[in-house]
């Protein structure tokens, strides 16, 4: 049999000319698994799709080969092309609530895709297919529309779709973004057992290097639209030699890798003891929240309490739609609780922002989850600093600007970019801007909303380097909400675990992520992702045809 | 008679493709609708005779009394032409204007402040759209007087329902975004909020709209004259002129022809530069998120 | 599934009926309570006697609070009695009567023409997007779109009654036949309002067509590997149905409004051309009733499209 996939010399450019994917060349055997990794904007994407001979509006395949068992998909007819797509080579894509047709039915969506089936083999493909990838193979199921499915579901169904004629090579783009941890993890570990099973050269476009080591054999790392390395996962990853991926590995933040150089160095032992002694800046009693919608009150909150000290962090984790969000608008004033108590330094806070006083809005500041949303489009970078500025305390024109740019250095921004519009920006550097906003107000409390979670890898640990650096230096509180451990491990000393409005379990992070009590914290620990346990639970293999097959076509 | 479609706001949107070309059609169009203004302002003067003046027998042929014919009235058709376009520009302008700036002040006040002010504003607006525009028209200027100046308050309350729905839908949007809730947590008073956060980042569906009200202005008011309750005989008027023209159309139709033409002409330009305005602000928005 | 179409159709009938009470208020109050004397003087004439003017408000039923008459006037409506022509003297439900049937066979035979044109014209552009062809029709969808319509049937009568002499350039036929007895003067009314609502329609419909084109699930239809033909009917059409047929819906208003310009355009004896003359005679009653006419056709029209596309979109239809 032919190797399942062979590209050589692949040049993707846009219409303008401008080149996305370059001179990538590599091959993979069957039952074989590659990731590609590497952040926004290295053409990640775009590469996986030219996997299947297809280019967005405006892209252009420019040259090189893409061979799937032998058939070349690169300027050959559409029609030919075609015929290739979902036989030999299928796709999942990012969302699968964005891919799938919503008004057609799942069974059907699948079945469509099956060629040369008479009408009873094809049902009973399709059924096959169903349970191969664990979903319910019945009519009833096969009935249901996209949007009456789970989000694991759907994806599951992505699956189906590509798996259903048996292709010889699977292309996965980020098939987990959308999902929890949980599900990503048994979605992935289900990709592993299929490959396996169905002897299918997987390929696995990713930005998270935990998940690429531990779910595929090789990696290529990418970056400007070029592979800057490759080669055995574990090896790569444990040892990367290029500069960038060695930027990127150093950047991976690791709940497990955190959790136990804490334990052994023993670091930042001040918040056991001396600190308890001082009273609360922040105390949450028995907190109820939720929001109304059509079908009735989703619980958002339901009894939390927690207090929180000067210059200490507290991490709130947890899924989406955990509660998570609520809690934070709750105690900054943009959410209102059902009941339930927010003091700051012992005197009771408004539940609307518009009824606190300017100095409790001063004292505790907000950074918004979407960098890009924000800041004010129509202002400039520095007109958003000088702002709270004047509100706060009265500083106005030279002076505010003044101030303004050496909170903008304190920060890190590049100071040309005081005069750019946030269009202009990256989201690293917004949501700087954002952090450097709220510091204006010379605040006690930084309430933090998922401030990374747009953010690629490198970027994501510059800024949380930036806020351990500020808490050290002002003393300042933190209420960090996250659904990343990694992240959560780095900053926080204490963490609260909450699932649909509770808490699950509240302590130092590394007693709870060490040694998990709740059972739904064990299970949230398990399936996060850790670039550190996989490189220490696999044993890289011996060259195997993989590595056989980069030299061959290096050569 | 809404052909012009306010009801979604987002009319046709253009193609991916064209992206290069729409950027050359604004301006290209825009200094063919100013000509065009320009030329229907200020044509009159250039008119070779009086525009109420009878200058031959009526119905004459193109070319037999003047330069264009007579009308029925045996008045001059050329001269007639060229002063037939400026009460239609000028009470369009004023139109757009008037409903634009109502409208926007509804649509922000709808959006901004929810709740009572909001469903009062909207379920107006709803009973206002129940009917098409021109019926509405008609019904507001069923018991009113007649002529020019009553049409720019009648088209203000018939059009800004449409103008109101598309800038709170934007404002909406707007008002939910992390820089509106930053504000709000800095105590800013909502005058502040309006005018700082929300007005500066609704400006481009204003604008958009704003074109497509232009277009809506034409058409109302050349119909409203067309059915007589716009702009009154005896004035040189494009829609007049056809309506006066339409009885002896068999007979000859060269009165019906041009202002015809002239309307087309104007009309066309109008809607060409309307929908680069709208393609423009919605690819450059595109763009800036992109990048 | 069935309870989720009666609550809509409840929901909706119920806000239909108040939206018209509503409506019945701000027409009253627009056409009776605003004015000056205007009315009275345009039945009266110019310098009327005082006796004249008295009797013409007494007519006019003027000299009776507004309250009064706008109370009578709906009990008259909800008894199915919109009074009487304040010109003619003739009952307005007679008036319409006798001219319902021409708009009726009049928008009908536009809106049978006009959808599958419209639905072909957006289709062919919308799956064609920023091509040669659809840039084309576009081109000249926008050309038609952009004129009122009484210039479009100006423009259509001078070529077809001056230039070509096929077709007459006024609607008359016997007031007791069916227009649809006499086609060749219904050819002219149609095609002036099928090309203009049509056009703007199919505007529409090709941007809904596009935006579904631009999917990503229409991108992953095609790497499934389905043939183009198959992506089109299967993934394309079925989903910008939906939103295609609110448009259609919304094309009925502009029918309607269209039928007032055109009915007058051709002195066709329709509502349209009836309500036309009512306003520029100031005949209150018959503008009245008309308009409340219209607006309860026109309400139950949306809602059988907004129930249509209930029906036909999954996620709406399952999830209550």
């Amino acid at each position: 049999m032919s190797t399942p996939l062979v590209v050589e010399g692949l040049r993707v450019a846009d219409h303008a000319g401008r080149v996305i994917v370059e001179d990538v060349s590599f091959s993979i055997a069957a039952g074989q698994s590659v990731g590609i990794v590497g952040e926004s904007g290295s053409g990640k994407t775009t590469m996986a799709l030219a996997l299947l001979g297809w280019a967005r509006n405006g892209v252009r395949l420019v040259a090189g080969s893409v061979q799937v068992s032998g058939v070349e998909l690169v300027g050959r007819p559409e029609e030919a092309v075609r015929k290739a797509r979902g036989r030999l080579v299928s796709y999942v894509p990012q969302a699968p609530a964005a891919a799938l047709n919503p008004s057609m039915r799942v069974g059907r969506q699948v079945a469509e895709t099956v060629v040369g089936l008479s009408p009873d083999e094809r049902a009973e493909r399709v059924r096959q297919t169903f349970e191969l990838v664990e979903l319910p193979s019945d009519a009833e199921f096969q009935r249901r529309y996209p949007h009456e499915l789970s989000g694991g579901q759907q994806q599951r169904v992505g699956l189906a779709m590509a798996l259903v004629n048996r292709p010889r090579v699977l292309v996965l783009d980020e098939p987990t973004t959308g999902l929890d941890v949980i599900t990503q993890e048994a979605v992935l570990a289900e990709v592993d057992r299929l490959r396996a099973e169905l002897a299918i050269a997987v390929v696995s476009i990713s930005h998270d290097l935990a998940l690429v080591a531990k779910h595929t054999e090789r990696v290529i790392v990418m970056h400007n639209g070029r592979m800057v390395e490759q080669g055995d996962s574990h090896t790569v990853l444990a040892n990367p030699e290029h500069p960038y991926t060695r930027s990127l590995v150093a950047a991976v933040v690791d709940h497990r890798a955190a959790a136990e150089s804490r334990v052994a160095d023993g670091t930042r032992p001040e918040s056991g003891t001396a600190a308890r002694e001082r009273p609360p800046l922040l105390s949450v009693r028995d907190l109820h929240a939720g929001h109304g919608t059509r079908r009735g009150r989703v619980v958002a909150a339901e009894g939390i309490t927690f207090e929180l000290r000067a210059g200490e962090c507290l991490a709130v984790v947890g899924q989406s739609g955990s509660g998570k969000t609520t809690i934070a608008r709750s105690v900054v004033g943009l959410h209102q609780p059902d009941r339930g108590s927010i003091l700051l330094d012992g005197a009771p806070l408004a539940s609307r922002a518009d009824r606190r006083s300017r100095d409790q809005l001063r004292r505790v500041q907000y950074v918004f989850q979407d960098p890009f949303a924000s800041l004010n489009p129509r202002r400039t970078v520095l007109d958003s600093v000088v702002r709270p500025l004047g509100v706060f305390k009265g500083v106005r024109g030279a002076e505010a600007e003044d101030q303004a740019r050496r909170l903008l250095d304190r920060v890190r921004l590049r100071p040309e970019l005081a005069d750019a519009f946030p269009g202009e920006l990256s989201g690293g550097e917004c949501q700087r801007v954002a952090i450097a906003r709220a510091l204006a107000a010379a605040p006690d409390l930084l309430v933090c909303d998922e401030i990374t979670s747009a953010l690629d890898v490198s970027v994501q640990s510059s800024v949380l380097d930036l806020v351990n650096e500020l808490r050290r230096d002002l003393g300042l509180a933190l209420l960090f909400i996250s659904h990343d451990l990694g992240v959560v491990s780095t900053v926080a000393e204490h963490v609260l675990v909450l699932e649909r409005g509770q808490c699950r379990e509240f302590g130092p992070v590394h007693d709870v992520l060490g040694t998990p009590g709740h059972e739904y914290t064990r299970r949230l620990v398990a399936a996060a992702p850790s670039l550190s346990a996989a490189l220490v639970r696999a044993v890289p293999a011996a060259p195997g045809p993989g590595a056989a097959d980069i030299t061959e076509v290096l050569q | 008679m809404s052909t012009v479609d306010m009801n979604t706001g987002a009319a046709p949107t253009g193609g991916a493709g064209p992206r290069r070309r729409g950027s050359v059609v604004p301006p290209v169009s825009g200094c063919v609708l100013l000509t065009l203004v320009l030329f229907a302002l200020f044509a009159p003067f250039l008119a070779p005779h009086p525009a109420n003046a009878p200058i031959g027998v009526p119905y004459a042929m193109p070319g037999d009394v003047g330069v264009l014919g007579t009308d029925y009235l045996g008045r001059d058709l050329l001269s007639r032409i060229l002063a037939g376009g400026r009460s239609l520009v000028l009470v369009a302008a004023a139109c757009t204007f008037t409903a634009g700036l109502l409208g926007t002040a509804l649509g922000l006040m709808a959006g901004y402040r929810r709740g009572l002010v909001d469903a009062v504003i909207m379920r107006v607006v709803d009973l206002l759209l129940i009917l098409p525009p021109l019926v509405v028209l008609l019904v507001l200027t069923s018991g009113a007087e007649r002529g020019p100046r009553m049409l720019i308050p009648v088209i203000m309350i018939s059009a800004s329902p449409y103008v109101a729905r598309v800038v709170r839908t934007a404002t909406l949007d707007v008002a939910r975004s992390s820089y509106v809730e930053a504000a709000v947590l800095r105590g800013e008073k909502a005058r502040a909020i309006l005018v700082r956060e929300i007005l500066p980042n609704v400006a481009g569906p204003v604008l958009a709209i704003t074109g497509l009200l232009m277009i809506y202005a034409i058409f109302v008011v050349a119909s409203a004259s067309f059915l007589g309750v716009g702009i009154q005989p005896p004035a040189a008027d494009w829609s007049l002129m056809i309506k006066e023209g339409m009885p002896a159309i068999t007979l000859n139709a060269w009165p019906v022809i041009f202002p015809a033409a002239c309307i087309v002409v104007l009309a066309v330009a109008v809607n060409i530069f309307a929908e680069g305005l709208h393609r423009r602000i919605a690819g450059g928005r595109a763009g800036r998120r992109g990048a | 599934m069935g309870r989720a179409v009666t609550a809509f159709l409840a929901r909706r009938l119920t806000t239909s009926v108040v939206m018209l009470f509503a409506l019945s208020v701000v027409v009253f109050a627009a056409i009776e309570v605003l004015p000056g004397d205007a009315a009275i003087y345009a039945i009266a004439g110019q310098n009327p006697t005082a006796e004249l003017l008295e009797q013409t408000r007494h007519q006019l039923g003027l000299d009776r609070s507004a309250p009064e008459r706008y109370f009578s006037w709906l009990l008259g409506i909800l008894r199915g009695d919109f009074g009487q022509s304040a010109l003619t003297g003739q009952s307005v439900s007679g008036v319409v009567g006798d001219r319902v049937g021409n708009t009726v066979a009049l928008g009908s035979l536009t809106i049978l023409f006009m959808i599958p044109l419209a639905l072909a014209l957006g289709v062919f552009g919308g799956t064609r997007e920023g091509r040669r062809a659809d840039r084309t029709t576009s081109a000249l969808i926008l050309a038609v779109v952009a004129v009122p319509e009484f210039v479009l049937a100006a423009a259509l009568t001078a070529l077809f009654s001056f230039g070509l002499h096929w077709l007459p350039a006024t609607s008359l036929f016997p007031t007791e036949d069916s227009p649809l007895l006499h086609p060749e003067v219904l050819v002219l009314p149609v095609l002036t309002l099928v090309l203009f609502s049509a056009s703007g329609a199919s505007r529409q419909v090709r941007a809904g067509v596009a935006d579904v084109m631009r999917s990503r699930y229409v991108e992953m239809a095609r790497l499934k590997g389905l043939p183009e033909r198959r992506v089109v009917l299967r993934h394309v059409i079925p989903n910008s149905i939906a939103p295609s047929l609110q448009i259609l819906a919304s094309s009925i208003g502009v029918v309607t409004g269209g039928s007032v310009i055109v009915e007058t355009v051709f002195s066709y004896p329709g509502l349209g051309s009836a309500l036309a003359t009512a306003v520029t005679t100031r005949d209150f009653p018959l503008v009245e009733g008309v308009v409340m006419l219209l607006a309860t056709t026109l309400l139950l029209a949306y809602t059988a499209a907004d129930l249509a596309v209930l029906l036909l979109t999954p996620k709406l239809r399952t999830t209550s």
